[in-house]
């Protein structure tokens, strides 16, 4: 080797030395592609010198050579070219795409990097800068709209949410999950650092999938983290600060005020229950202040007495103008400021990589006092001990701190955690939004909510049971829940691995890695004693959960080229460990010492429980990947699992799978048109199992009867006959490259069969179980999946690259189980369920269903109202396409990012579009019939609302007027019809406008420096459900109870390289 | 270095291969529930239940002994389709599984430590009958013969009403007579265990369940009714069954709960109800309703829509049966005195109509704790009140509806079979019908988990809606 690179040089140098004596010449030509157009910016060198030039923007170049020079056209993505001067003046040259050059490495399975060519299966991967456009800290948020096949089920920013991820939409009856793998650690994905991650790949089947077994049925997103590189020492900064606000409300009316009937109730004195001075009182108009709906008096500016004008303080007894409040709501919420800073070192030499890395986001929350504080530290290092033996230690701390996140679901029915677990002292109750979108009073004012507390330390509340009894009835002042009734959490994982590599030759490899992802999570919620839930004496839960996670694997590799074969394979094993611990305790009936938050101040025997949750699976798995020429690929799995939570004879499962491709466009001729091409198809099981202690009948214990413990037994029925359930897929696609890669187009089919999957099956409860847990039959998931990338626009200075993604996803039921075809995923209000059924796509409501004539039109009855059938079919929730539009625009040293996602079709039922209707609060409640009467004016008098349709017979059209408060609240109230939209929806997710500062101003010490504006959720362009409920960021894939508003955000961020 | 290294790889490659990968011991034996249950616990759950059930509102709502005070839905008819399921998977399941503790060789003997075999068995059969008659009352059809057998059957056919209440009949009798000298039930936070309690519970059950049949099968009830009284029923107050809640947020009365925990008062005395008592100056009237604001008896207009009216306005339930640890009424001597005055109005037995009833008015009153002789007298003596035979029925059926307050389910049941009181439907019911309803629809579960029964129970039974009668009322 060392002698090699000896005379190679003395080689040069004697050459070098030559050309001094020789006679230049001037030569001159174009550069052409080989479709004829002109290309710039090739380089022209003259082999063997340092001489050369560029075209320029004809594509025209001119360059002095000596007497028997040889040219060497080079230029990206253009095979390089060599000519021979001889005696030529003019050499005009045409380049040929070279198609090898097109290497596109993306991690694969196990994370093995290959080279996309020789990959059988879809896999999209997303580099970090597109990730990161708006600095989004959640990586499951990032990922809206960018993967086709990959839906990003949203969570209100206001509660921090992290969304559900979706892959080739239902993998499995219930919904299914993607297994989220941090440099081969599976975590979860709120741990991950998104500053920290390099890449991100999907892979979607299982074909692409089968190697990580049985928790891989919902895809994997697979995430590789940043690393030092060989001979580079950086110091990178980046740090971002928005603005965040609510970014979308419902359309309130602003008409009339609290109260169920338009009259105003007048205070009459009573000197037998008022005091002797409220006798000034009499007459004074009034509101009915127990009433937590706005079907209330017209707001007319006439002095009235306030709910607050009841409570001590100043305006006891006074007569205030009843005016409206348009803004209420919004004012409510803040505009606060959040950070997002991260620093990082990296530095590698020949033997060594580290990068150290440390990120803390303060957001702060919409709501008031809310806030979600996080740190994460990071470390990298990889060793090169001796030849050969490289030593690996990453270690990933994070910890989140959540004070007061407010919580969504229906009106006063608690929120929930990322644990699944605790009631509603834990987690707290939906008293802002809850209230404002679903039981509210219109006028209010915010201003006097703020005002929560009496100087006694009772509470205050606008909705009062009446003058007599200002204890707050169904409802505390937003600003008790938020600043008294609060909760806080603290949430630490730290995950990482040690790994050995060893290096026996080029070809054969073994990595032996030990992995671990701990969590340690407390959450504590407080209920102040006199607030409106807990009976009114205040309450206490805390809950602390520790889980881990152990992976053992160890993997050898071999890799090798056989002339024209080369052959990949891999063989190892892992041992999976999962342990999860937990204890929950809450206080019950109240605290015997106000103010005293503890366990111990249970006024009534405290409902404390501990729970342990423990499962093994052991794996071998090997592969098989044979190429012929780089253009003919086969590749060949099998994997076997045992599970701890299987029945002892059924515990073992064994899956396989086969995939192969074709590079058709090396066998073409090249053309200008078609610069790449390849299909590929594979076919693939992948075996599941299922959750710990789901085969054995135990029984459940109760609240106890005094001091009767009370048992009974699970409502689930466990099989101790569970098979592991088994998905085959099949999937077959399509890459196509265009005019020299300016336009990429991957498209994929695919068909999943998930047979025997092991699910808790509703049954009919009088067998005495209402779910039963059962392999059950046969989902049929079919779809598409389009990938286009462009590069429309390719200039010197500017450049519009785009990205659509494109997919559609339909899941059937073709079989349950014997006798059963209906499988229940959830139910709501009266009657709503969502249901998977034999025969018919999943995830189909059925409710109640406004009666229509043949010709469509509704039927109303004798009133004008509408009649409705119970338990009909009202559609399914799946969408029928789903994707993201992403563009990206440079010009110079500018940078615009544009992301836009969407969806078409699929069901959504809206409970606060519902209940914002019934209480009277939706705009849609109030104003002018077509007669230009007011709508709530009783329909004798001309107000009411002619519903469009049918009378009673089905055919004449419907002259009969509805009295408006009894449409919404007798007949809409669950007619689940009416509640029912369409998902549709078009979102401005993403806008960065970025400017890197060019090297040349920046000096030695900065390499460099970019500073943009982004935001965050700036537009919700399109919905269907409309009146502010965005559906991208509900509670759940199919409703909403009371929905937390979406948070817009705009800031400035800045990126430094030193 | 590397033939070693390479050596100890498929070394220790070949040992995780040959360690037997599939075993794990008793890693999915849960430690968080027991798998052996303890019968004595499993009883108080099903017990726990009672309470709940014979209190039950929407029943209330509809015999108008309760109104709705804000949100007018149920005294409207609002929910068609309501859950029964919870009772099949709660206490049937699990009554269903005392008995087979009790009764499987394997398990018998170490469940016989709460109790003797037989009369665990026993109590726990009297109380399926009591749950399974309790639904069967309110939805008609429901799956009893192939109900409760878990794996063996998850969609049960409905069996007829009729062909149900014979079972119970059944039931009932074997059950009262299996009791043995043996240890007495534990856990039995309903009666203590108390054998003699639990034989007049039976056979007062059996007695009521024989008079549902005046209707549609006379003869049987007949039949049913003179052998459920030879078998001995409740013979005084001290024998009604009563289910007692505790001083303790987990175990509140649901009216404490409703009035004073959550601070919602939802539900208050009717107007029918109030209206009716005052007419008949009924002492009971004070030891149901509490007075309003303004010092008067004051019922919620029933079923009125939209609301003029604040709880405050309105008389609740009387705080002396709204305790945190008040008790409720399961079955008393009244009932059985009502149903034996009856029975002999029809001619069922020789009993002394009058007596009977007059003795039932006074167990009421006791019961209620408002009895005094004076008053007795001045009561029964009013001219509505006094025993007319040619208004027998009806005076039987009203002082029933009376003295079954707060016994919902109960009032609304005899309430369809007499038709007395006469009630008047609420102005505008939300169900799309005109009446009070007389049945309640099946839950969505039968629609969605078990079509091809429910459309067969349909198809023989009627309509599922509120409307379409359950075999003893037709």
């Amino acid at each position: 080797m060392k002698h090699r690179f000896t005379l190679l040089a003395a080689v040069a140098m004697l050459f070098c030395g030559l050309t001094l004596f020789a006679q230049d010449r001037t030569i001159t030509g174009k550069v052409t592609a080989d479709d004829g157009s002109v290309l710039p910016g090739v380089s022209v060198t003259v082999r063997g010198t340092t001489r050369g030039a560029t075209t320029d923007g004809d594509g025209s170049y001119k360059v002095s050579v000596p007497k028997g020079a040889q040219l060497v056209f080079s230029f990206i993505g253009f095979a390089n070219q060599e000519v021979s001067v001889g005696n030529q003046n003019v050499i005009d040259i045409k380049l040929i795409p070279d198609v090898s050059q097109l290497q596109e490495v993306v991690v694969t399975a196990l994370g093995i990097s290959r080279d996309k060519r020789a990959i059988n299966t879809s896999v999209q991967e997303i580099k970090a800068d597109k990730l990161t456009a708006a600095r989004d800290a959640n990586v499951a948020n990032a990922l809206a709209g960018k993967i086709a096949g990959v839906q990003v089920l949203g969570q209100s920013g206001a509660k921090f949410g992290t969304p559900d991820i979706r892959v080739r939409g239902v993998n499995t009856l219930t919904g299914g999950s993607p297994l989220y793998m941090v440099d081969g650690t599976p975590t979860d994905i709120n741990a991950v650092n998104m500053d920290d991650v390099e890449n991100l790949s999907v892979l979607k089947g299982p074909a692409a999938t089968a190697l990580y077994g049985n928790r891989a049925a919902g895809g994997v997103i697979l995430i590789t983290t940043k690393r030092a590189k060989s001979g580079e020492a950086r110091l990178d900064i980046n740090h971002s600060t928005t603005l965040d606000m609510v970014g979308l409300l419902p359309k309130y009316q602003n008409e009339y005020g609290g109260g169920y009937s338009q009259d105003w109730e007048i205070f009459k004195f009573n000197p037998a229950i008022h005091p002797a001075s409220w006798s000034s009182f009499d007459g004074h108009k009034m509101l009915d202040y127990s009433a937590d709906e706005s079907w209330g008096p017209k707001i007319d500016g006439s002095p009235h007495r306030s709910a607050w004008s009841w409570q001590p303080g100043p305006e006891f007894g006074q007569l205030t103008p009843f005016v409206a409040n348009p803004n209420n709501v919004r004012d409510f919420f803040e505009k606060p400021v959040s950070h997002n800073s991260n620093i990082s070192f990296s530095k590698g030499g020949d033997n060594y990589q580290t990068r150290i890395s440390y990120t803390h986001i303060i957001n702060n929350g919409i709501v008031p006092n809310s806030s979600q504080t996080r740190d994460f530290v990071s470390a990298k290092n990889s060793l090169t001990v001796f030849k050969g033996l490289t030593a690996d230690l990453n270690v990933n701390y994070s910890a989140t701190r959540g004070v007061n996140i407010p919580a969504d679901n229906y009106g006063s029915s608690g929120g929930s955690n990322s644990t699944g677990l605790g009631g509603a002292i834990l987690n707290g109750f939906n008293q802002t939004i809850g209230s404002f979108n679903q039981w509210f009073q219109r006028q209010l004012s915010i201003e006097d909510l703020k005002n929560y507390k009496n100087a006694d330390g009772t509470y205050r509340s606008w909705n009062i049971g009446g003058p007599l009894d200002a204890k707050p009835k169904y409802w505390d002042s937003p600003y008790t829940q938020v600043y008294d009734n609060t909760n806080s959490r603290r949430d630490t994982r730290i995950f990482g691995d040690f790994g050995l590599n060893y290096k026996f030759t080029d070809y054969l490899k073994l990595a032996l890695v030990a992995r671990r992802d701990q969590r340690q999570y407390f959450q504590e919620g407080r209920i102040a004693a006199g607030t409106l839930n807990e009976g009114g004496k205040g309450g206490y839960s805390n809950l602390v959960l520790n889980s881990r996670e152990n992976n053992y694997e160890g993997l050898l590799s071999f890799n090798k080229n056989y002339g024209k074969l080369s052959v990949v394979a891999n063989a190892g094993g892992n041992i999976r460990y999962n342990l999860s611990e937990y204890f929950i305790q809450a206080t019950v009936g109240g605290l015997t010492t106000p103010g005293f938050y503890n366990i111990a101040a249970s006024k009534d025997r405290p409902s404390v429980s501990n729970t342990k949750g423990e499962r093994r699976v052991n794996s071998l798995y090997g592969n098989v990947s044979l190429g012929y020429n780089n253009m003919f690929f086969l590749e060949g799995s099998l994997r076997n699992d045992w599970s701890s939570t299987l029945p002892k004879g059924n515990n073992s499962y064994l899956y396989p799978s086969l995939s192969g491709s074709i590079v058709f466009s090396d066998l073409l001729p090249n053309s200008g048109f078609l610069s790449y091409g390849k299909i590929r198809g594979g076919y693939a099981q992948v075996g599941t199992d299922i959750g710990p202690y789901n085969t054995m009948l135990t029984y459940g214990t109760g609240n106890p009867f005094g001091s009767n413990p009370t048992m009974y037994l699970p409502t689930t029925l466990p099989n101790e006959n569970l098979k592991p359930g088994l998905s085959s897929s099949y999937e077959g696609g399509i890459d196509l490259k265009f005019f020299r890669n300016r336009i990429g187009l991957e498209f994929t089919v695919y068909q999943n069969n998930n047979k025997d999957q092991i699910i808790p099956l509703a049954v009919a409860p009088t067998s005495g179980y209402s779910n039963a847990i059962i392999n059950a039959g046969l989902i049929r998931t079919k779809g598409l999946e389009i990938h286009i990338n462009a590069v429309p626009v390719k200039g010197n200075k500017f450049q519009w690259e785009t990205d659509l993604n494109f997919d559609r996803s339909t899941s059937k039921v073709i079989e349950l189980a014997p006798g059963l075809t209906n499988y229940q995923l959830g139910s709501s209000w009266r009657g709503l369920t969502i249901n998977a059924r034999e025969g018919e796509e999943w995830g189909l409501f059925s409710g109640s269903k406004i009666r229509r004539n043949e010709a469509g039109q509704p039927i109303l009855d004798a009133k004008g109202l509408y009649q409705f059938d119970l338990n009909q079919p009202l559609g399914s929730v799946l969408p029928k396409f789903k994707g993201g539009f992403l563009n990206n625009f440079t010009y110079g040293n500018w940078n615009m990012r544009v992301n836009t996602d969407f969806i078409v079709g699929g069901k959504f039922f809206s409970v606060t579009k519902m209940f914002n209707a019934y209480a009277g609060l939706a705009a849609e409640t109030a104003g002018l019939n077509e007669l230009g009467k007011p709508k709530r004016d009783a329909a004798a008098d001309g107000g009411g609302i002619l519903i469009d349709g049918v009378g009673p017979d089905g055919k004449t059209p419907n002259t009969v007027r509805a009295e408006t408060q009894a449409l919404y609240e007798d007949r809409l109230f669950a007619l689940h019809d009416y509640w029912i939209f369409d998902q549709t929806f078009v979102k401005l997710r993403e806008v960065s406008i970025g400017y890197s500062i060019p090297k040349a101003m920046l000096g030695k010490a900065i390499k460099s420096v970019n500073i943009s504006l982004i935001a965050r959720n700036p537009l919700l362009i399109y919905s269907a459900v409309g009146g502010g409920i965005d559906i991208s960021e509900a509670e759940s894939y199919w409703t909403e109870g009371g929905q937390l508003p979406p948070v817009r955000s705009f800031g400035i961020n800045l990126r430094l390289g030193l | 270095m590397k033939n070693t290294i390479l050596k100890s790889i498929l070394g220790a490659g070949l040992l995780f291969s040959v360690t037997s990968c599939s075993d794990f011991g008793d890693m999915n034996v849960s430690p968080n529930s027991p798998a052996n249950p303890n019968t004595a616990s499993v009883l108080t759950g099903v017990l726990r239940n009672v309470g709940g059930a014979t209190t039950s509102i929407i029943p209330a709502l509809y015999a108008q002994q309760f109104g709705d005070v804000t949100y007018i839905e149920e005294s409207r008819y609002k929910t068609v389709q309501v859950d029964y399921n919870g009772f099949y998977t709660g206490p049937l399941s699990n009554l269903q599984y005392i008995i087979k503790l009790n009764t499987d060789e394997a398990t018998k003997s170490t469940a016989a430590a709460n109790g003797s075999n037989a009369n665990q068995i026993a109590t726990a059969r009297i109380l399926k009958a009591y749950f399974l008659q309790y639904i069967t009352d309110r939805w008609g059809d429901i799956p009893y013969s192939e109900a409760l057998k878990g794996v063996n059957n998850f969609s049960p056919a409905f069996d007829t009403q009729q062909a149900i209440y014979n079972d119970l009949f059944k039931e009932l009798k074997e059950a009262q007579s299996q009791f043995d000298a043996g240890k007495t039930v534990v856990g039995d936070i309903l009666l203590s265990g108390n054998v003699a309690k639990w034989k007049k519970f039976a056979n007062s059950l059996r007695l009521i369940a024989a008079l549902r049949l005046s209707k549609i099968d006379p003869a049987k009830g007949k039949a049913e009714f003179a052998a459920a009284l030879t078998d001995g029923v409740i013979t005084s107050n001290a024998d009604n069954v009563k289910y007692a809640y505790l001083s303790e947020a987990n175990n509140e009365h649901p009216l404490y709960n409703n009035y004073i925990t959550t601070n919602r008062k939802d539900y208050a005395v009717s107007s029918t109800f109030v209206n009716a008592l005052t007419k008949l100056k009924d002492p009971r009237l004070s030891a149901m309703a509490e007075k309003n604001i303004n010092g008067e008896y004051r019922g919620v207009p029933y079923g009125v829509f939209p609301v003029s009216w604040k709880a405050q306005d309105v008389s609740l339930a009387a705080p002396s049966i709204r305790q945190q640890n008040s008790s409720v009424n399961v079955i008393t001597y009244a009932q059985v005195l009502l149903a034996q005055a009856e029975a002999a109005a029809l001619g069922w037995t020789t009993g002394n109509a009058k007596d009977l009833y007059e003795a039932a008015i006074k167990a009421s009153l006791e019961q209620w704790g408002v009895y005094n002789e004076a008053d007795y007298k001045a009561y029964i003596a009013q001219a509505d009140v006094a025993y007319t035979s040619a208004k027998a029925i009806e005076q039987i059926s009203v002082q029933r509806w009376i003295t079954l307050f707060y016994q919902g389910s109960e009032a609304w049941a005899e309430w369809r079979r007499t038709g007395f009181p006469v009630l008047t439907p609420a102005a505008n019911p939300l169900n799309g019908g005109k009446d009070i309803p007389r049945r309640m629809a099946y839950p969505a579960t039968e629609s969605t988990l078990n079509k091809t029964n429910y459309n067969a129970v349909v198809a023989r039974q009627g309509k599922d809606d509120q409307y379409t009668r359950v075999w003893w009322d037709k």
